[in-house]
């Protein structure tokens, strides 16, 4: 997949995942690969810049006598979700149009 | 390669980058190769996992270099600045050090000129005294020797005064100062 537009499905992806409930690294990475494929070593500068865009906070509890780190989603997250489904029907029209041609 | 392996390879390869932003990846890692642990794989199953190394340095280290875009261009300009003023600022320090060093010979120069001819007419006064009657020559001779005197004894005490700052300000301070540029050069 072209890595520009899989970059901007993968931020939506890991937002998707966030919306359900919060998450952590590994468990992020199990949910998405069946849907996309994703590294964890991707997953860690997405992870980076959507933080940093405030798209999520983060928080550590305790597991295992070690500590874990969850990923929770913000509003502005949530509205880049949004964003994203309205622009779902440029996309399909972009998509039957390419389809059309061939 | 086992966690600790990894953990070192992923230090020395990111070691440019800001301390906490390292630090925070390496406990990213951690915490999934443990889950992979606890998963059932094996430590070096866990890290295998992860993918070539040298990609996940990439990886890892590519939102690290945007973050840290705010830093680059100083350092740039930083790194810039010293290559253009280092072919200006060497010569510069040596014409200090010559200029020191002039500064020295001269006063040293003027100490011997002044006590030599202060000697020099006074060895000659006395000479007067026994060869010319004329008593005005003589005293005038004499009265040049102390003037002479005088001023050698001016010269010798600035010198007692002012000589050790001098000889301090060359040395202690320049070399301090010698140290710290080339200790800063390092540190950059």
């Amino acid at each position: 997949m072209d890595t520009q537009l899989k970059k901007g499905l993968l931020d939506i992806c890991v937002l998707a995942e966030l919306k359900s409930q919060d998450s952590y690294g590994y468990q992020i990475i199990k949910d998405l690969s069946p849907i996309i494929e994703i590294s964890e070593s991707t997953l860690y500068p997405i992870l980076k810049r959507l933080e940093e865009r405030d798209c999520l906070t983060t928080y550590s509890l305790e597991h295992d006598g070690r500590l874990r780190r969850y990923y929770k989603i913000t509003q502005t997250g949530e509205k880049k979700i949004e964003e994203f489904s309205q622009e779902w029907k440029t996309i399909s029209d972009v998509i039957n149009f390419i389809r059309g041609v061939k | 390669m086992n966690k600790k392996e990894f953990m070192t390879y992923l230090t020395q390869k990111l070691h440019r980058f800001d301390y906490k932003d390292v630090q925070d990846a390496l406990s990213y890692y951690d915490e999934i190769i443990e889950d992979k642990i606890r998963d059932g794989m094996s430590e070096e199953q866990a890290v295998a996992s992860l993918g070539n190394p040298k990609d996940i340095v990439a990886e890892t280290a590519s939102e690290m270099v945007a973050g840290n875009k705010a830093r680059s261009p100083e350092r740039g300009l930083f790194m810039l600045l010293a290559t253009i003023l280092s072919p200006v600022l060497l010569p510069l320090l040596i014409v200090v050090i010559t200029l020191y060093f002039v500064i020295f010979v001269v006063w040293i120069s003027l100490i011997i000129a002044f006590g030599a001819s202060a000697l020099g007419i006074l060895v000659s006064g006395f000479i007067g005294i026994f060869t010319f009657s004329d008593v005005g020559t003589v005293l005038g001779i004499l009265g040049l020797s102390l003037i002479a005197f005088l001023v050698l004894a001016v010269l010798c005490a600035v010198t007692a005064k002012y000589g050790k700052d001098f000889i301090n300000l060359i040395t202690v301070k320049l070399i301090r100062k010698l140290s710290k540029k080339s200790k800063k050069e390092e540190t950059a």
